[in-house]
């Protein structure tokens, strides 16, 4: 094999390297064949275990209600309701042990916590 | 598992292992097809760190097709730029723990990645508009684009219109890397915005896409200007 | 000129992009290679049965041994980028001479053959058959590419034109499909040793008479020797140079620079020939077998090193090629073959030449980057040597040098339009059509700066040029070899 060729192919395996770093980096943290890692939530003790939409709904669309609720209470002036996000710590005391949990799991850094400190 | 989320289980490594592997057949392939001769386009350097070097410059620069034509570098360069984002934008569904500072940038990312319909409509009218490209441009060079478009506008649908579960579709795409799969998530965008991905990834070894592993590649690029220094033998020169 | 049958491009927009005018030259047509000529070079004498997959099944071998071309089947965009960068597109408006347009010719037939999409989906992929329309787009418009490698400047992924083309025609010839322009030159250097076939006795005495020439004009004994054993340098320079014009002025200047530096050298009358038409089509055997006369006088004259005259394309094969096909050239003490404008411009750094400039004070003097010297090759250390050196040259040589504008100089240059093996008569039209943008460039020159000399070291460019700019109402008289201006400025002293 040429010198030309035998560089090519070093290219093409840094590039194909490359392109499989992510699944190495997944696997080597968390090992192949087991369940893939999900966020481990804490949830409500004192609550009805019922929160203000289904699950499913508020698994999607929180964050659409709270930046609704925002704009209409807090700005719009309407009386506080129960989609504030003062609602919200009623049931979800520990900000570090249910919210944080997903968001660092999705990569997702919301803008809530720059202004509400919850506990 | 529900007779969905086998077949997109299926599916998915099928299409992992056609896009890597058709990936990984066809730029080997390249890599040892033999270059009889030397044919660097000059001006080109005599090393090969000055060639590495220039063809970073190029690949961040779209030098070429600056040279060649603006209009098309505008709509070229913008659309490989926006797929960067967008790459940055879904990278964190791919890694867990999702590193520092892959959280950070999301907002920007998402600003960017966002753009992904206009170069490409651009691109599509452009080929469609000038008559020289009218000409040029196939079935397949519009599918290319359309492709993307769909791909591009179900996952915005997923962002802006049809809220999807996150933490739902990572834990199903880690499933599948790590060989252990779950349930798909049955959210009609997401499976729409996750089908066509697979398309894309089963067609792009073996269409003009392969552009991207190939630019890496071409002889009359990638070569050094070093005939005089360097001894080049062609395989089947029969010396 | 007045008795054309086509229509002269105007110069006034001859750079600029013209509307797309479908079969605008598909009427140009090269004459093919009669039967015994192909046989000679060890081709079908004419079309063979089976011809259609014959020609697939080339296709399929080339690309195998060519990663140029298998890359440059598979990784084009269509961006675009390079589809108002030939010549011949700006000249004729054919699409088919958009070089995107020339290489989908040939991956209609790959798409079809070696691709699943293609072969799936033909209509959609744009895959078609070889089939005897698309012989007939492949004998019109692989004749219509110069080889120039300017499209492939501006390509993101550098696709070569030429690399395509070259592949086309070896190819076609292949099959029994062969242009006698080309096929009829590399017969004569097999039988004689040089592209116009001029036999020893002939070449000798031309040498003579311009010996006498020279101390006539000069007083000074400047030798032309043949075949001189012993020789330290073998000069290997294009067969027009011996008796083309202006061509045979560089010649002159040559000669003058080894006599003013007192160098001993010799031509050779077996490998009288620098041109290596194998390259144009795309035959690595015929190319190999062509460069072998010079590899073979080197060795047996005993020289220390090769020196090559003004020729573009073969510049670029003893530059990148011979030490492929037939080196290594062990026997030299200078490894690598030496252009003659390196030399005379080492000369000229060491104060080794005089010049008298006013001898060339007549000429505003241009110069014209040439493509394979300028996109295929380097000379000197510098990497763009090839584009430097020259003008060093001219500029020691002349007063009055001026620079042709950034979008047709150094590597963004045009070619004449004759080069690639269609410097031939019956492509007449073409040829005038795809001279248009540098002689546009040309023509500007000698309104705005009063330019009267466009200097060039390729022997293609100078008999393309002399023959064409007639067309446009320019003298071939502006049409000169840089060796020509060192000719008439260099002093000869008493060696």
């Amino acid at each position: 094999m040429s010198r030309d060729s035998l560089a090519a192919a070093a290219l093409v395996a840094a590039l194909l390297a490359a392109a499989a770093a992510p699944t190495l980096y997944t696997a080597a943290a968390n090992g192949l064949f087991k369940k893939p890692p999900r966020p481990e939530l804490v949830l409500p003790k004192g609550g009805d275990g019922k929160c203000v939409e289904p699950t499913d709904y508020m698994r999607a669309n929180h964050m659409k209600l709270l930046v609704n609720a925002r704009d209409r209470i807090v700005r719009g002036g309407e009386k506080l309701d129960k989609y504030h996000i003062e609602g919200c710590k009623n049931c979800h005391a520990r900000r570090a042990e249910f919210c944080d949990r997903c968001h660092a799991y999705a990569g997702v850094k919301p803008e809530c916590f720059g202004c509400h400190y919850l506990p | 598992m529900s007779a969905l989320s086998l077949f997109y289980a299926g599916i998915s490594y099928a299409g992992a292992v056609v896009f890597f592997g058709g990936l990984a057949y066809k730029l080997i392939g390249y890599a040892l097809t033999p270059s009889p001769l030397k044919i660097p386009l000059t001006p080109q350097p005599a090393s090969a760190a000055g060639v590495a070097w220039k063809a970073v410059g190029s690949i961040l620069s779209f030098r070429a097709l600056w040279n060649g034509d603006r209009w098309t570098w505008v709509g070229g360069y913008g659309l490989h730029l926006v797929l960067v984002f967008v790459f940055i934008r879904h990278l964190r569904l791919f890694l867990s723990p999702v590193p520092w500072p892959l959280a950070d940038v999301q907002p920007f990312a998402l600003l960017i990645g966002a753009l992904l319909p206009l170069p490409l409509v651009y691109l599509m009218a452009r080929r469609a508009a000038v008559d020289r490209y009218r000409q040029i441009s196939s079935g397949a060079d519009y599918f290319a684009l359309a492709l993307l478009l769909l791909i591009g506008l179900s996952g915005l649908s997923l962002k802006f219109l049809f809220h999807a579960d996150v933490v739902g579709i990572k834990e199903f795409l880690l499933g599948l890397m790590l060989l252990s799969p779950v349930e798909v998530p049955e959210h009609p965008a997401f499976l729409v915005h996750f089908s066509l991905v697979l398309v894309l990834g089963f067609y792009f070894p073996f269409s003009k896409l392969i552009h991207a592993g190939g630019v890496l590649l071409s002889p009359t690029t990638m070569q050094a200007d070093d005939a005089p220094d360097v001894r080049h033998v062609n395989p089947w020169g029969g010396q | 000129m007045a008795k054309e049958k086509f229509e002269i491009p105007s110069l006034e927009d001859a750079l600029d992009t013209p509307p797309v005018r479908k079969g605008a030259s598909g009427h140009l047509k090269i004459h093919p290679a009669p039967p015994q000529m192909m046989e000679k070079l060890g081709f079908p004498p004419a079309l063979v049965e089976g011809w259609q997959k014959k020609a697939v099944d080339k296709l399929g071998e080339l690309k195998e041994k060519y990663k140029s071309l298998k890359m440059f089947m598979e990784v084009c965009v269509k961006c675009g980028s390079c589809a108002d960068k030939c010549h011949y597109f700006l000249g004729t408006g054919d699409p088919n001479n958009m070089p995107v347009g020339r290489q989908e010719l040939m991956r209609k037939v790959y798409r079809k053959n070696f691709t699943a999409g293609g072969a799936l989906f033909g209509g959609f992929a744009r895959a078609g058959d070889m089939d005897e329309a698309a012989l007939k787009d492949w004998t019109t418009y692989f004749y219509q590419c110069s080889q120039c490698r300017r499209c492939s400047v501006f390509c993101p992924f550098g696709i070569d034109t030429a690399e395509i083309t070259m592949a086309a025609r070896e190819i076609m010839d292949s099959v029994g499909a062969g242009h006698k322009y080309s096929l009829e030159v590399i017969a004569k250097v097999h039988d004689v040793g040089n592209n116009l076939g001029i036999p020893k006795p002939a070449l000798s005495s031309t040498l003579e008479f311009l010996e006498e020439d020279v101390k006539e004009a000069t007083g000074a004994d400047v030798k032309f020797p043949v075949d001189a054993e012993g020789a330290e340098v073998l000069m290997i320079t294009p067969s027009a140079d011996f008796f083309s014009s202006p061509h045979v002025d560089s010649l002159v200047g040559y000669a003058k620079v080894f006599h003013a530096a007192g160098i001993s050298w010799t031509f050779s009358s077996y490998a009288s020939e620098f041109a290596n038409f194998g390259m144009f089509i795309g035959n690595y055997a015929q190319m190999k077998k062509i460069a072998e006369r010079i590899a073979t006088v080197a060795r047996d004259l005993g020289v220390k090193r090769i020196i090559v005259g003004e020729c573009g394309h073969a510049w670029r094969v003893a530059y990148g090629f011979w030490d492929t096909l037939v080196g290594p050239f062990d026997t030299l003490e200078v490894k690598r073959p030496v252009h003659v404008c390196e030399f005379t411009n080492d000369l000229i750094k060491r104060g080794a030449l005089k010049f008298d400039k006013t001898a060339n004070d007549g000429f505003t003097v241009t110069y014209h980057d040439s493509c394979n010297v300028a996109r295929a090759s380097r000379m000197g250390e510098s990497p763009e040597g090839q584009f430097d050196i020259p003008r060093e040259v001219l500029k020691a040589a002349c007063n009055k040098y001026v620079e042709m504008p950034d979008s047709v100089n150094r590597e963004k240059t045009f070619c004449c339009g004759g080069g690639g093996g269609l410097l031939t008569d019956e492509l007449m039209e073409l040829r005038v059509k795809g001279a248009a943008p540098k002689t546009a460039a040309l023509k500007r020159m000698m309104d705005e700066k009063g330019v009267n000399m466009m200097a060039m070291i390729c022997a293609i460019c100078k008999a393309q040029f002399t023959k064409v700019l007639p067309y446009y109402d320019i003298p071939m008289e502006v049409v000169g070899g840089v060796h020509q201006l060192v000719s008439n400025a260099i002093i000869l002293g008493d060696k």
